[in-house]
């Protein structure tokens, strides 16, 4: 048995405690299976998609630019950012956010990082700093994929905006970019909302489905007539705000409220969550 | 910040209760520097309440906590500079490797680990297995990993729930082995333990918890003082006749126990007794020790009937 040698100062914890634990925290999300399955799905599900209706003649009228599928590849990305807002994304979401707290409850492992001279909030930003990453990326790994499935599988052609104006291709991929990017806000209220059931269930399946179903629940009831104070203030209406993009003129309204609406809920949730984080007490494991 | 004669654990009143139960009921815990302190105490005594709390994972309900002189109050996370170890068996990311889980650990640590997780998975004999996923490993080479865990952070304090639990012969011997050499370095231990043995082998000072209190709180020494005539089981030829001669014989008191007799008494006195049963022409036909003085004196101190006031003949003294 040898003596572990020198004694290098443990460096202070204080300053970028949250930055490593970030940077620890990545570095488990990259070795996650189902990480890199969510990865590769976001990647190949557009393809797949535009395959599958270039097989078919027939198109999904009821979803907004539907119609134009076979006609415009910047129609592919707008589609599937309709069908991502009702339920995909939050899912994809909560699949890390869900579940990057309880993983520490699951197994065990709460002692094991709360024991490493890091403060409990530098553990709680660091680890939604994480979530909020991964959700950011997969995002944007969707939008770009379904954009380049578009453009290969279907091709460059303008397409017709929501007031009847043929948008050139240019703009179109300028216009798609930014409807994805509106839809961040939620995408980040999401997730918050997974943080928060993770840290307060304690049990992954109820951090991950449960924004899955609360997304689904939120749909169905904007669908059956709401008032329209209560529909505006659900955290699902901003996943729409970007229709506002492809009219002639524009209105930027709803994305203004969308992006207020999302903000509100992430500070509820986030701040929910860390305030129960800091109070536990780690018994279990 | 911390003198050396500072105590490197000082807790006063610390309380901890979980809904009716209460796990820790106004504990004092004092451990000096350099010291090697045990905790003993049956299933449920709160041993591992009470390392919780020193290692902020639990909030106390009561009471004050100073570790190598800081409080959690003044220096936050920080507080557990210096500090490393586990409570209850230790815990890792089953889908990384053993080196994974380490190095992760080291980043969290903030220090320039790389070289130093070779020697600490040298150090307790994991190297070869240190790129299988922690997932598969057995409970023993689980403990192993969070003994090298814990030595990554070159701790001036350890501290140990049970570190033997779930390691081979060979494994406690080495973890002993590791105690006694990280304490002759200078390092202070805190260990609890079910095994009086490990702890008479290993520690200079005893807490010895009952129901979340303190029954005996002092030095091996006087742990030792204290201790009763060690107990032996016998057989023999004749146990009525052997009884009796027992009353007789100075220095030894036996009772019957089913077929045999538990006696007690101190080896010299054992030992005349033993002549005299064979020069009467009773044979001994078994002598075992059935617990030694420390296991005879843990027992009387955690399963007396309701100590409420600790007895009189309990001594409670600080370390020194
Ligand atoms: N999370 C909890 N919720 C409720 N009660 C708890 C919890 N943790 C501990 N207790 C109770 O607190 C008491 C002390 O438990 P603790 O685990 O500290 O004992 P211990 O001395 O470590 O026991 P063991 O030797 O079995 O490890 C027990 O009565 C236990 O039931
Ligand atoms: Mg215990």
């Amino acid at each position: 048995m040898t003596a572990v040698a020198a004694r290098p100062e443990v460096r202070s914890a204080a300053r970028g405690g949250s930055w490593v634990v970030y940077r620890c925290e990545l570095a488990k999300l990259v070795r996650q299976v189902k990480v890199q399955a969510a990865a590769i799905l976001c990647l190949l599900a557009p393809f797949l998609f535009v395959s599958a209706l270039n097989v078919q003649s027939n198109t999904p009228q009821d979803t907004l630019f539907g119609r134009w599928v076979h006609d415009s590849g910047f129609s592919i990305p707008l589609v599937v950012l309709g069908f991502a807002g009702q339920w995909a994304l939050p899912a994809l979401t909560s699949v890390v956010a869900g579940d990057i707290f309880s993983c520490e409850d699951r197994y065990g492992t709460w002692k094991t990082i709360l024991t490493r001279s890091r403060s409990r909030s530098q553990v709680f930003v660091g680890k939604a700093l994480a979530a909020m990453t991964y959700s950011i990326a997969m995002t944007a790994l969707v939008a770009v994929s379904s954009l380049a499935a578009g453009v290969l599988l279907v091709g460059r052609q303008p397409l017709i905006g929501l007031s009847g104006t043929l948008l050139q291709p240019g703009h179109c991929v300028v216009l798609v970019l930014v409807a994805w990017a509106t839809v961040l806000p939620p995408v980040l209220a999401f997730t918050a909302l997974g943080l928060l059931l993770s840290v307060a269930s304690r049990n992954s399946a109820l951090g991950v489905g449960g924004p899955v179903v609360i997304g689904l629940a939120l749909q169905l009831a904007s669908l059956v007539n709401a008032p329209e104070v209560v529909r505006m203030l659900l955290p699902t209406t901003p996943f729409g705000a970007w229709h506002g993009l492809f009219t002639d003129p524009p209105f930027h309204g709803p994305l203004a409220q969308g992006a207020v609406v999302s903000a509100v809920y992430f500070v509820l949730f986030v701040g929910g969550a860390h305030a129960l984080l800091r109070r536990r007490d780690i018994t279990e494991g | 910040m911390d003198e050396p004669s500072s105590p490197a654990i000082e807790a006063l009143g610390l309380t901890k209760r979980f809904e009716d139960t209460v796990a820790v009921a106004g504990v004092d815990l004092r451990v000096g520097p350099g010291r090697v302190h045990g905790m003993l105490g049956p299933n449920g005594a709160g041993k591992t309440t009470l390392l919780t709390m020193l290692m902020g994972l639990v909030r106390p309900d009561a009471g004050s906590i100073r570790i190598l002189g800081r409080t959690r109050e003044e220096f936050g996370a920080r507080v557990l500079d210096g500090v490393a170890g586990f409570v209850e068996s230790p815990r890792f990311y089953p889908y990384l490797s053993g080196r994974r889980n380490l190095t992760l650990l080291a980043e969290l640590d903030g220090g320039p680990a790389a070289s130093r997780i070779d020697e600490a998975l040298e150090l307790v004999d994991l190297r070869d297995q240190a790129g299988a996923k922690v997932g598969g490993y057995s409970v023993g080479m689980r403990q192993r990993l969070g003994i090298a865990g814990a030595l990554l952070r070159d701790p001036r304090l350890l501290i140990l729930d049970e570190p033997a639990s779930g390691l081979d012969p060979a494994g406690m011997r080495d973890m002993r082995a590791l105690v006694a050499r990280l304490a002759g370095d200078g390092v202070t231990v805190l260990l609890s333990s079910h095994d009086m043995g490990e702890v008479e082998e290993l520690c200079d000072d005893v807490t010895i918890m009952r129901r979340g209190g303190v029954v005996f709180d002092g030095s091996m020494e006087r742990l030792r003082e204290r201790a009763p005539d060690p107990a032996f089981r016998l057989a023999t030829s004749d146990d009525e006749r052997a009884l009796t001669m027992a009353g007789d014989t100075p220095g030894v008191a036996a009772a019957v126990a089913g077929r045999e007799l538990i006696v007690h008494a101190q080896r010299e006195h054992l030992d005349e007794y033993v002549i005299a049963l064979g020069r009467a022409g009773v044979a001994v036909r078994r002598l075992d020790l059935e617990s030694s003085p420390l296991e005879a004196l843990f027992f009387a101190l955690t399963e007396a009937e309701e100590p409420k006031e600790p007895a009189p003949d309990v001594p409670q003294e600080v370390a020194p």
